[in-house]
């Protein structure tokens, strides 16, 4: 293989902005793209707040028809993950007061739907949820964690500035390229180096778990 | 050259590990790295999705990517998360449902308030004393309008005007139509303070309504009225 950037470079990823105006222009591919792109951020808010695991992909679904609708009054001044963690909370609370009208729920299924992403982090909420689930789930879910940063660890330095500028601060691979001072196909191929090199380690882990509830 | 193809990704390649130290773009695997962080470009990803439905292997990768992200975002992995393609398919089809973007505002029937229909609105005597009632008064102004109103051929009704026209001995004067000659009813007089020019007409009619001059209503009258008020004798 050869290192064909001038070529084969990826084009430079749509902003968030850019694809909403795109798909208020009528293309409905750029709001499939905003919706993978948050897909798992969603998904982890409102599993903050639900506890039914069950219940987390038909309201993310949901939080995402809403912004569908209401995407003409977005109007650019917050970020989209701003407006749409709004959405997703108020989406999520509407859930859950329907549930409390539900006498077929228990009610050790609902958690506060108070929680605020200022108001705790997202690694204590995680802890509390973990705290439910299996002791089997909880010893796997740590090992995997443990496998995941000792994978990153051993990581070239290159790879792993990259993977932990898009994991942990959530940066865009275009910021990812202007911090790095490199094209946004190597951050592309950085990430996916990084990732491919890490699922190596916890692939066996993952397989063994597939199929159970966690 | 093992490029992908846009909208074909080689359906279950998966990539060697990693060598750290290349930096060539397009390998193949960092398109489905780049779909689930969206940092697809748009018209690559109909292809990708497509892919991922049809093939279980990257299926696979997409889920240890995603566990990947989601111990390094601090959360705790999760292998119940839908794929991307089942995903989008699940809002498009919620969508489909309920088309709403880009739709014609629905005109909003404006609600008119109408008010209720009154408790005595069946009983007919009360429209009656109403009608009535609207009647009298309909002429009560009228009969007002009309009375006040110039007569049709222009000239002054003679009622108002008889009370204001100076009259001799009981018997009006000359109406106002008639003209008369100022040099008739006035005389030169001559006063202490000088000669004075009299009207007749004027010593005439302060003498009839002297009453109304008696005292001024005012705090502090004027003098040309307290003037006009002085018997009606000429002063010599």
């Amino acid at each position: 293989m050869t290192t064909t950037e001038d070529h084969l470079a990826p084009p430079t990823p749509d902003s968030d902005a850019m694809l909403v105006q795109r798909t208020l222009a009528g293309e409905s591919r750029a709001f499939d793209l905003l919706v993978i792109r948050y897909q798992r951020r969603v998904e982890r808010l409102i599993g903050r707040m639900v506890r039914d695991v069950d219940l987390v992909p038909d309201i993310a679904q949901e939080t995402f028809v809403r912004a569908y609708r209401a995407l003409a009054q977005f109007r650019g001044d917050a970020q989209f993950y701003t407006w749409l963690y709004r959405i997703a909370v108020n989406t999520a609370k509407k859930q859950l007061l329907e549930l409390k009208r539900d006498p077929l729920v228990f009610q050790s299924q609902l958690q506060s739907g108070e929680d605020d992403e200022t108001s705790s982090s997202e690694r204590e909420l995680n802890a509390q949820v973990a705290d439910e689930e299996t002791p089997e789930a909880v010893l796997a879910s740590k090992e995997i964690a443990a496998a995941v940063n000792a994978a990153l660890e051993a990581l070239p330095e290159e790879l792993r500035m990259a993977i932990t500028l898009r994991e942990m601060e959530g940066m865009s691979y275009e910021e990812i390229a202007q911090a790095l001072d490199c094209p946004i196909g190597t951050v592309r191929s950085r990430i996916f180096r990084a990732r491919e090199a890490i699922s190596v380690r916890i692939k066996p882990m993952l397989d063994r778990q597939s199929g159970k509830r966690w | 050259m093992n490029a992908v193809q846009p909208n074909q990704p080689p359906p279950g390649t998966r990539p060697a590990p990693a060598s750290p130290n290349r930096t060539v773009v397009n390998e193949p695997g960092t398109e489905l790295s780049a779909l689930i962080d969206g940092e697809l470009d748009v018209h690559e990803l109909d292809g990708w999705l497509h892919a991922l439905g049809q093939e279980e292997t990257l299926r696979v990768q997409c889920r240890d990517y995603r566990v990947i992200s989601d111990v390094l975002s601090g959360g705790s992995p999760s292998l119940r998360s839908e794929p991307p393609h089942a995903f989008v398919a699940g809002v498009r089809a919620r969508l489909l449902a309920e088309p709403v973007l880009d739709a014609a505002p629905t005109p909003v029937a404006v609600q008119v308030p109408v008010r209720a229909a009154a408790a005595n609105d069946a009983v007919f005597r009360w429209k009656m004393v109403a009608g009535v009632a609207s009647l009298a008064a309909v002429m009560a102004v009228s009969w007002g309008v009309l009375g006040s109103a110039p007569s049709s051929s222009g000239g002054v009704q003679p009622g108002p005007q008889l009370a204001l026209m100076p009259s001799v001995g009981g018997a009006p004067l000359a109406g106002p139509t008639q003209p008369v000659d100022p040099a008739a009813t006035t005389v030169l007089v001559n006063t202490a303070q000088g000669p004075v020019l009299r009207d007749v007409r004027l010593e005439q009619l302060l003498a009839e309504h002297r009453q109304y001059g008696g005292m001024s209503a005012l705090q502090m009258p004027a003098g040309f009225l307290r003037d006009a008020t002085y018997p009606a004798e000429p002063q010599r």
